[in-house]
């Protein structure tokens, strides 16, 4: 097995290597304009032939690929033409992101999975049809669409609500008395959530194995509550429901910058995708012979559907999703910008309550593509291929661990 | 001979096969959908040149703004879909954004069914070399989302129309995770004993993999092209939102000019004010769009997944 895995990460590092080549002459060549001419648009030639040389624009792009590909190779991922690490610039946008990817990732595979076992063995053609009309508009919408309808039908109502309450609305006033600031709350609240999860994940899986049967539906409720209830107890209830939820309220606009809201979108834009592969997984495995002989030998309808298919269907689903995943963080990209989320780059020193959000990898990658600062974008494009092929590294040991076939192949 | 056996004939597969898939029902619906918004894309003109001609350029998708309303409106005699906030009229606004939409769905759906089923059956056939080539090539693109791709030179480039966009997105999703998906079906079914008879009746590679391989390919690559059409719909109308796109009318930019309302900020902290704001909401133009958008991506699917029920046999019984 160990050898099996070797190998592939070596090839995993010649497809990276192949990636960063591809990635590097594509945006040089599809790009109109270099960032010298965009950024000095009242110089003349000889000033931005200058400020080319300084940057060092007007070196061969063979050069340029070779210095990046040094770089690249000590984990440099090189400057920002307007100044600043391009890594560092990753390392501080990056968690936000990550965060919100894994959150709603999780609890995405978990509804989609559960809607599409449901759907393709148990429901009728018509709850077929409304599930999959369902999954179908989610899917589809446009994301910055689906951010303001959560924002016009989920937050609104209960802002308005908080106000008829009586309740202070305006994070300011909030945060004036309390010694937490918001970056603090952000970054505390969602390591408890996600933590809480693989917990979740954790014990559900573990209830599933001794058959306990109302256990699995229990498990994420139950703990998701006892996260409420551990963040009231710690005495920041108000705080965390301002930062997590009601973020920005003074401001009426699209961008609502909470994250709630933005796993909340990237959940709804994501089950769908679950959904259909494990439907499709299902329709597949479930006309196969050793269905019907479980179930002529009494098996109950439940547990063949997750013990005898889900198990077969799990490991294919695992490699599908995978393919899924350039698409679900583009979606993500987008929800980000939209939502304005990020870790807080600037406090209000008297109240604590933050004053600039410096965004997540969504902020840095679109105003990096504003200003063509190339060794931005390539690096948050470097930064997304790194990532998904951990994922896919991840997969596939999963997928040797469970499936022994693979790991015979491999020793061959 | 039927319409439908004609066709097949005619667009020269293996004719059984398409006049399967062309008999199926869901097929039939997604092909009648693409249809009708076709039809809508093409009234746009027709409509321009005939019933809003005299109407003084109210009608134009761009500058068209009818000043004797409080605008936005809702459904009204004079405006079939309301009119935005800016006072343009929606119907004519979603008939002119249909056709970019429409081009770039066309175009990306036909790139990628092309580079994917050519590079997957190939690789699958003749291994060796050419299986490195293609998995390693397929392997790296997967790591580059393609719609961040097209984000990246969209924005930047007014020029880029459906068809460049379209080019860009089938290009790389097509060799890329496209090719992979294919290339691991076509895997599985020359190891049947069917692709050997035909080997050994004497039938050379490009009987085998044009008759033989490419039918029980065919239905996977129609789930691809619904993914790379969904993502492509969804970057192009991003780049419209944004504003970056050369042409100004677009799903996109619809669905902007629909939540394009002015923030009314509260005068002093502590107000909120929900009905400041919702009377200026453009609903007709944003629930159009993406209507639209949902519709083409639905036509897609209907016919991928149509096509699958007809060709593979598991789910045929």
């Amino acid at each position: 097995m160990w050898a099996y895995l070797l190998r592939r990460l070596g090839a995993s590092i010649l497809t990276l290597a192949i990636f960063v080549t591809a990635v590097f002459f594509l945006v040089h060549a599809l790009m109109p304009r270099d960032y010298a001419e965009l950024n000095c648009p009242f110089c003349g030639p000889d000033e931005v032939a200058q400020m080319r040389h300084e940057l060092g624009l007007d070196r061969p792009l063979h050069e340029q690929y070779l210095t990046y590909m040094g770089g690249l190779l000590q984990g440099d991922l090189g400057d920002s033409f307007g100044g600043g690490s391009v890594t560092s610039l990753m390392a501080s946008s990056l968690p936000s992101t990550l965060l919100i990817f894994a959150v709603g990732g999780i609890l995405a595979y978990l509804l989609g999975s559960w809607l599409g076992r449901m759907a393709e063995w148990h429901f009728d053609r018509f709850g077929r049809a409304m599930t999959t009309g369902v999954g179908m508009t989610f899917y589809t919408l446009f994301p910055p669409l689906l951010v303001f309808l959560l924002v016009y039908f989920g937050r609104d109502p209960l802002v308005s609500a908080r106000s008829a309450l009586g309740l202070p609305i305006d994070s300011m006033q909030l945060f004036r008395d309390t010694p937490y600031t918001e970056a603090d709350l952000v970054s505390l609240g969602g390591r408890a959530l996600l933590i809480a999860l693989l917990i979740a994940l954790l014990l559900r899986g573990f209830a599933k194995r001794r058959g306990w049967r109302t256990l699995p539906f229990l498990v994420l409720p139950v703990v998701l509550a006892a996260v409420v209830v551990a963040v009231i107890r710690l005495g920041v209830g108000p705080q965390m429901a301002d930062v997590f939820f009601f973020r920005s309220t003074q401001q009426v606009s699209i961008g609502a910058g909470s994250p709630i809201l933005a796993i909340a979108a990237f959940l709804l834009l994501a089950f769908g995708e679950a959904m259909f592969v494990w439907r499709a997984g299902i329709a597949d495995e479930r006309v196969e012979d050793y269905v019907l002989t479980a179930r002529g030998k009494g098996v109950p309808e439940h547990e063949i559907r997750d013990r005898h298919v889900g198990r077969n269907v799990a490991l294919p689903v695992i490699s599908r999703s995978f393919s899924a995943l350039p698409f679900l963080l583009t979606g993500l990209i987008i929800i980000e910008w939209e939502v304005q989320i990020g870790p807080c780059a600037e406090s209000d020193p008297l109240s604590g309550s933050c004053v600039y959000y410096q965004g997540g990898l969504s902020t840095a990658f679109f105003d990096a593509v504003r200003n063509v600062d190339t060794p931005v974008i390539l690096g948050v494009l470097v930064t997304m291929g790194v990532l998904l092929m951990l994922l896919r590294l991840v997969a596939e040991i999963v997928h040797v661990t469970l499936d022994p076939r693979i790991r015979l192949q491999g020793a061959k | 001979m039927t319409l439908t056996q004609a066709t097949a004939r005619h667009i020269g597969l293996a004719g059984g096969t398409t006049v399967h898939v062309l008999r199926n029902r869901k097929v039939q619906l997604g092909l009648l959908i693409l249809f009708i918004l076709f039809v809508g894309a093409l009234a746009h003109p027709f409509l321009q040149s005939t019933l809003w001609e005299g109407a003084g350029g109210i009608y134009h998708p761009e500058t068209g703004n009818d000043r004797t309303l409080e605008n936005p409106t809702g459904v009204s005699d004079d405006h079939w879909l309301g009119t935005d906030s800016l006072g343009r009229d929606v119907f004519s606004a979603l008939t002119y954004s249909l056709a970019d939409a429409l081009a770039l769905a066309v175009v990306v759906a036909l790139v990628v069914a092309v580079l994917s089923l050519s590079a997957g059956s190939l690789a699958a056939y003749f291994r060796g070399w050419m299986d490195t080539v293609f998995t390693n090539v397929g392997d790296a693109l997967a790591l580059l989302p393609p719609a961040i791709a097209l984000l990246v030179v969209g924005l930047n480039r007014s020029d880029f129309g459906p068809v460049e966009a379209g080019l860009l997105f089938g290009f790389l999703y097509g060799l890329g995770p496209a090719a992979l998906v294919i290339r691991s079906r076509a895997l599985a079914v020359i190891e049947k004993p069917f692709i050997d008879a035909a080997k050994v009746a004497g039938a050379g590679p490009r009987r085998v993999l044009g008759t033989h391989l490419l039918p029980h390919l065919l239905p996977y690559a129609g789930v691809q092209m619904m993914a790379a059409v969904i993502g492509a719909l969804v970057t192009q109308a991003f780049i419209q939102y944004q504003g970056a796109s050369a042409n100004r009318v677009g799903l996109g930019s619809m669905i902007y000019s629909g939540l394009d309302f002015q923030p009314v900020l509260p005068s002093g902290y502590g107000t909120y004010n929900l009905g400041d704001y919702t009377a200026r909401i453009g609903w007709t133009s944003i629930l159009s769009a993406a209507l639209a958008m949902t519709l083409i991506a639905v036509a897609f699917y209907l016919i991928a997944v149509g096509s699958r029920d007809a060709i593979v046999p598991k789910r045929h019984q």
